[in-house]
């Protein structure tokens, strides 16, 4: 069993923005899905744990080793796919790949080969694995990094925003792929997808401004609000009214006609429809401390 | 909106420290240059319109950094960013997007250049002075050839520069056009025949013309536009804006608006969306399933750390050899490297083409590589260290666990190996081009050194441009302070800012001295020892770099410093043994010394003092140890009417000195300081007493010192003016300082002036003549060879000795040693012997009938050959300053002016000129006609000597010929008479090199047009019988007399005129 143990980690970037406050999160093998919107502090989050960034304060074990101090330690054992990465030009991907698995450790050379054809072929690309990665498509070369990130023996992967710029088949795949291998090692998802997760993960976490919201099962958590949304057709002029009214977890257009839900312990009455709750809303109604 | 454009990329610009510190590099350099004056002509003063349109159009070029570093910071900025699209879909108009941009990175360019400008006018201003080497300031002067050069110059450079951005979008290809400029540059030098360049040869009019059109930089044209000033016009008188220089200008800034529009029309905003190739096929690999398990690495230990080496080394390789950049590097090393070596080889149109030899070639590379190679270190130093975070992938990249160590080395590797390619590329293009000369003697070893001499000092460099990148963490602001480091540090030009000292040299390129007689000789070692001093430094530095690369530096333990013990040791202990061994004193202090030594003597400067008559010596010469020792007598006698009671030896205090006594005298001072030894005399001289004296000194080559040009005891092909070290007496005047301003700065009064052509002078006449007695020994497979006739010969002890005995001569005798061919031939009576490297043997037999034919022009002519031999002897380029210089009986020729291709090339023949020139002066100077040194003493011999080569080449070669021969002569007399100011010859300067040889011959070709061979020939002869030694010596006067007596009446006033005007 590996462990990835984060202890009050702070991150204050120079220009001011207080990106990671306080943080502190224990994960265990699994599939482990770090929610949070757009500069949540998601990325900052990975690239301290990967050691491409020095923190204030706290500190971060892997399997109990202190990786302050230990910078290359868990490098050894790692499979990290960035959230946006470019290539070296006229570098194919099969050379970048076998310059990356060196790096690694592989210094096998038939294991070697064996695992990066492999994993071309997992990844659908090693009908090009002789073009230039610099050559590929969006979704090609995310499809290149993910085959990198499962590169050597890693007992933890960390996958930054993954399947942006994948078309539902490749994510499909991807998710597939990642579920696959995480089951014995620890894989941290970030992403703004709660689809994801409620897919994939057994733990999560929401971020937000620097800030651990909430952590755990993900469907302990649907469980736990499940009976308190209540649902509702309105009128778009009427928002305004039901926003201090009610304490809305979400509005979605549905053929021209809003539809809101609302988090309540008691029936609000008033047209309000119980409805099933799922991880959106738990999502939804942490970023909003609706709770 | 255009003002809005360009005031958003001030923002951007504003806010970024390297940005100022360009600013202020450039501000700073121009005072640098301002107050360090710069580049001296004679006679022309140091803030003239000639010295400034100098300075400033050398150093427009130099506009090139912030044209470079702005072109490929903004230009290329959105593609970086990958914000293309964003900006191809606003409504900003392309014209405003490309007028924008090129305007801020001219405008930059300009303003740098400004503060430059600034910083020189100010430098200017701080050190003018009120003498003759500073002229009245105007400010038009600057701001003249700010306009007509410089302003073009830069624009032409922000188009080229701009317009390679715009179309190939590529940032390589902007520091290569850059670079191309450079190359563009240098080559319209060689064309021009720029002064910028050593050794430029005279070119013809037409060339000349031509490339004043063609230059794109103006400097031809501003060349040819005031070739023929004289140094007033030099002084006062601006550029003018017309003829050739207009034509360049309004040309080369059409052609750069033409670019401009061009680019402009093909720049529409486009996405750099390459067409995509077709997928290859599929290989028979795919039939394959592949099972994809988790595999066991295994990262650390040594295996894991190289194979981390060779796949970033691999990875580098790959992305860097196959990229268009690297491609055309190649090229312009091609380009470069083959243009130099035909330069080489035709030698231009004074002289034959050289021999395609190793030796030229390898010179040729030594030359011109090392400033390609910095540049290619610097660009792909900093560009390598930064590619993995500019191309986005080092988030990737560095979550594995690869040490820095290999990462840097696998950065040096990469540098290594471009290094390597690019001396490849000079050893082949050096082949073939001695393949095609029909010269195929390729010497390998001799190629293969160059790894050594370019290779290592390159790499170094390297390390430390790398090491600098990864400590400042800056690419710009590192690449800025390498290159600042490597200007001081290995260029000349950071010998003119005070990194002189060989502690303050890092990594300084082989000179190009490679020698057909001696290889490198001792320069090997000093090249050693130097490099071993650079290494430890270049490692030192990488440690540390290394060391601070793992962030957590103050962390680390106390004992990982310690591998900076071992460098650390190694560059303090080479660096204490350079210390002792090269204490070269700076040029201040030599100056304050000759003012001392000036100010402590110059009381015995009219002191009686005996001559010396008789020099007996024994000379042992140890060349493979670079070594020589002296013993000698001499006998003195006093040749005045006055008491002599004080003897004043001075001796030179390169040497060491053993012994120096006298039984007739006794030491009273002896002043080490300047090898000045006081002496009373027993009893007192008078007039016709003699006395002896007995002296011992030795001499080695320090090999980090180097040796003076005429005293290169070096392995092969030693040539030595040995009587200058020889101990002579009285008050030294050669050890005063010459220079005017040097000596009203110390508040020194003037010199004495040049004795007038019509001083009376003592009769009797004392020569100062010598007998000279010499043993002479050498290795046992050497031969030595020094002046007057050889008299005895053997072997003992496994040596070879040779006695050489002349009489009569002047004070002034030399020594060569090497391991000789001979040739031997005679004319009548006088035997012929050529000493000769064996490789050079190709124009022996030619040499042979030359002299004959000039021996038998002299004696019939002048008068009988003085000796009974006359030998040539060839020595090593080590000995540098002369093509070949005449002793009594005995004439060296040099080695780079004697292996020649006479048979091609449009170059004339100069062993014949050589032979007649040389050849002659055994009549006119030496012991024959040897004037005293006084106003028009030098036409006596050398003015003469040229006229005697001029008839022996119109006799060989006809009329024609001549006449070709006197056209150049006149062409290099009125390009560089501004200089050297235009004398008459009767009253030259004897040390005015331009008067005597090149205005003297065409002088004397208008001489002979206007009274024909026979009548000069005539006069000559009388002259040398009158007045050749031990009668009283000629001057100018006299040979002007004896010319007006063979000549008609009417001619006289022509004839004066010529001598006269």
């Amino acid at each position: 069993m590996n462990s990835l143990k984060i202890k009050n980690l702070t991150k204050t970037y120079a220009n001011g923005v207080l990106a990671l406050s306080n943080i502190s999160l224990e994960i265990e093998n699994g599939m482990f899905g770090l929610l949070g919107p757009n500069g949540a502090g998601k990325s900052t989050l990975m690239k301290t744990i990967v050691g491409l960034q020095q923190r204030d304060s706290g500190s971060v074990l892997f399997n109990d080793k202190d990786l302050i101090e230990n910078p290359t330690f868990i490098k050894k054992q790692l499979g990290y796919l960035p959230q946006d990465f470019g290539v070296y030009q006229n570098i194919s991907a099969h050379d970048l790949l076998n310059h990356l698995a060196i790096l690694k450790g592989l210094n096998d050379k038939s294991t070697r080969k064996e695992q990066i054809l492999a994993l071309l072929e997992k990844t659908n690309l090693l009908e090009q694995k002789n073009k230039p990665v610099s050559t590929y498509s969006g979704g090609m070369r995310q499809r290149f990094g993910v085959a990198q990130a499962l590169l050597g023996n890693p007992k933890i992967i960390i996958v930054d925003e993954p399947t942006a710029g994948l078309d539902p088949e490749e994510r499909n795949r991807f998710n597939n792929l990642l579920s696959e291998i995480g089951e014995n090692i620890i894989v941290i998802l970030s992403t703004h997808l709660v689809e994801d997760v409620r897919n994939l993960c057994t733990q999560m976490a929401i971020i937000n401004k620097g800030q651990l919201l909430l952590t755990g099962n993900p469907e302990q958590f649907v469980a736990e609000i499940n009976g308190k949304v209540w649902k509702k057709h309105i009128d778009k002029n009427e928002l305004p009214e039901y926003q201090n009214q009610y304490k809305i977890i979400s509005t979605q257009l549905q053929a021209g006609k809003l539809s809101i839900k609302v988090f309540a312990n008691e029936n609000p009455l008033n047209g309000f429809m119980l409805t099933e709750a799922d991880l959106e809303d738990v999502y939804f109604t942490t970023l909003q401390k609706l709770q | 909106m255009l003002y809005h454009l360009i005031l958003f990329e001030w923002k951007f610009y504003g806010r970024k420290i390297s940005f100022y510190v360009m600013l202020l590099t450039f501000l700073g350099f121009g005072i640098l240059v301002g107050t360090s004056a710069g580049v001296a002509f004679p006679n022309i003063t140091y803030n003239s319109p000639y010295a400034i349109n100098f300075i400033l159009g050398l150093f427009s070029l130099a506009s090139l950094f912030p044209i470079v570093i702005m072109a490929s910071q903004s230009l290329l900025r959105e593609k970086d960013n990958h914000f293309e699209q964003v900006l191809y879909a606003t409504p900003i108009t392309v014209r405003n997007y490309f007028l924008s941009r090129f305007l801020l990175v001219f405008g930059v360019a300009v303003f740098t250049f400004l503060l430059f400008l600034m910083g020189y006018v100010f430098g200017h201003l701080m050190e003018m002075e009120n003498s003759e080497n500073w002229g009245i300031f105007h400010l038009n002067y600057y701001l003249n050839s700010f306009l007509l050069i410089v302003l073009p110059n830069i624009f032409l450079c922000t188009v080229i520069v701009c317009c390679t951005a715009w179309l190939s979008k590529h940032k390589m290809l902007i520091y290569l056009s850059g670079l191309g400029i450079y190359v563009l540059y240098m080559v319209s030098s060689i064309f021009s025949n720029s002064p910028l360049l050593a050794n430029a040869s005279p070119v013809s009019d037409s060339a000349m013309n031509l490339s004043a059109r063609l230059d794109p930089f103006g400097m031809a044209a501003f060349f040819e536009q005031t070739r023929y000033w004289t140094a007033l016009q030099k002084n006062t008188m601006v550029l003018e804006l017309s003829g050739n220089l207009l034509f360049n200008r309004i040309v080369i800034i059409l052609v750069a608006l033409a670019l401009l529009y061009s680019a402009y029309k093909r720049c529409r905003f486009k996405t750099s969306n390459k067409q995509k190739r077709k997928f290859e096929t599929i290989d028979e690999l795919n039939d394959k399933k592949y099972v994809y398990t988790r595999t066991a690495t295994k990262s650390n230990g040594k295996k894991y750390f190289i194979s981390t080496i060779f796949s970033f080394l691999k990875i580098d390789l790959k992305s860097t050899l196959k990229s268009i950049p690297f491609v055309l590097l190649i090229a312009i090393n091609l380009f470069i490297v083959g243009m130099e070596m035909y330069g080489a080889i035709e030698g231009g149109i004074r002289l034959p083409q050289y021999f395609a030899t190793t030796a030229l070639m390898m010179n040729t590379i030594l030359a011109t590589i090392p400033f390609l190679l910095l540049l290619a270190m610097l660009f792909y130093g900093s560009e390598l260290v930064w590619k993995s975070k500019s191309v986005n992938f080092s988030a990737i990249e560095n979550s594995a666990p690869f040490s820095n160590s290999a990462l840097f080395i696998s950065k040096i590797s990469v540098l290594l190996v471009i290094s390597s390619i690019l001396i490849v590329v000079c050893i082949v293009v050096g082949i073939l081009f001695q393949i095609s000369y029909q010269y195929p003697i390729i010497d390998w070893s001799t190629y293969f050194s160059l790894f050594y001499f370019i290779g290592l000092p390159a790499s170094l460099c390297g390390f430390v441009i790398i090491a600098l990148q990864y400590l400042i963490r800056n690419k710009y602001i590192g690449l800025v302070v390498s290159a600042i480091f490597l200007v001081l540090t290995n260029t000349s030009l950071g010998k003119a800012f005070g990194f002189e000292h060989p502690l303050s040299r890092f990594a300084n390129f082989l000179p190009d001295a490679f020698s057909e007689f001696n290889g490198l000789g001792y320069l090997l070692k000093a090249f050693s020892v130097t490099m071993l001093y650079s290494l430890s430094f270049a490692v030192l530095l990488s440690l540390l770099a290394i060391l601070f690369l793992n962030k957590s530096v103050l962390k680390t333990k106390w004992k990982t410093f310690a591998i900076l013990i071992l460098p650390f040791s190694v560059m303090l202990l080479t660096g204490f043994y350079i210390f002792k061994k090269s204490d070269i004193a700076s040029e201040e202090t030599q100056i304050n010394c000759q003012q001392d030594y000036e100010e402590k003597y110059k009381s015995y400067k009219n002191k009686p003092q005996p001559s010396i008559i008789d020099v007996k010596t024994s000379i042992d010469l140890y060349p493979e140890e670079n070594g020589y020792k002296v013993q000698g007598t001499y006998n003195l006698v006093n040749k005045t009417q006055s008491e002599i009671s004080e003897v004043l030896i001075n001796t030179s205090i390169d040497i060491t000195w053993n012994s120096l006594t006298s039984s007739q005298l006794t030491l009273e001072k002896k002043d080490e300081e300047f090898g000045q030894y006081l002496f009373k005399t027993n009893q007192k001289m008078v007039a016709n007493d003699t006395i002896s004296i007995c002296f011992n000194f030795e001499y080695k080559i320090e090999s980090l010192k180097g040796h003076q040009s005429f005293n290169a005891i070096v392995e092969n092909g030693a040539f030595m003016r040995i009587s200058n070290y020889f101990p002579s007496i009285g008050y030294n005047f050669d050890n005063e300082i010459e220079d005017k301003d040097e000596r009203k700065k110390r508040k020194m009064p003037l010199q004495d002036g040049l004795t007038k052509v019509d001083a009376p002078l003592a009769n009797p006449y004392n020569y100062e003549f010598i007998d000279f007695d010499a043993i002479i020994s050498t290795s046992a497979d050497q031969t030595a060879i020094s002046v007057g006739e050889l008299v005895n010969n053997y072997s003992k002890n496994n040596r070879n000795y040779s006695q050489y005995k002349a009489n009569t001569i002047p004070f002034r005798f030399a020594v060569s040693s090497a391991k000789y061919a001979i040739e031997k031939s005679n004319y009548k009576d006088i035997a012929i012997e050529i000493f000769y490297e064996p490789k050079h043997h190709q124009n022996i037999l030619h040499l042979i009938n030359s002299i004959k034919k000039t021996l038998q022009y002299c004696e019939t002519n002048f008068g009988k050959y003085p000796y009974k031999t006359i030998r040539f002897a060839e020595i090593s380029s080590f000995t540098r300053g002369f093509a070949a210089t005449a002793y009594p009986a005995t004439i060296y020729i040099n080695e780079t002016q004697f292996h020649l291709n006479l048979l091609q090339g449009e170059g004339s023949d100069v062993i014949n000129e050589l032979a007649g020139h040389e050849l002659s002066h055994q009549w006119w100077g030496n012991a024959q006609l040897k004037p005293d040194y006084r106003e028009g003493s030098g036409v006596l011999t050398e003015t003469l000597a040229q006229y005697t080569q001029l008839m022996l080449y119109k006799n060989e070669y006809g009329k024609e010929k001549m006449l070709e021969m006197v056209k150049l002569y006149k062409d290099m007399y009125d390009s560089e008479k501004a200089f050297s100011g235009e004398e008459p010859l009767y009253t030259s300067k004897p040390d005015n090199a331009n008067v005597i040889y090149n205005k003297g011959l065409v002088k004397m070709y208008e001489l002979y047009v206007l009274i024909g061979e026979d009548k000069i020939n005539l006069a000559l002869k009388r002259l040398l019988t009158k007045h050749t030694f031990p009668s009283q010596p000629a001057t100018t006067m006299n040979l002007i007399e004896e010319l007006k007596v063979v000549t008609n009446k009417e001619n006289h006033k022509k004839l004066d005129d010529i001598f006269k005007e």
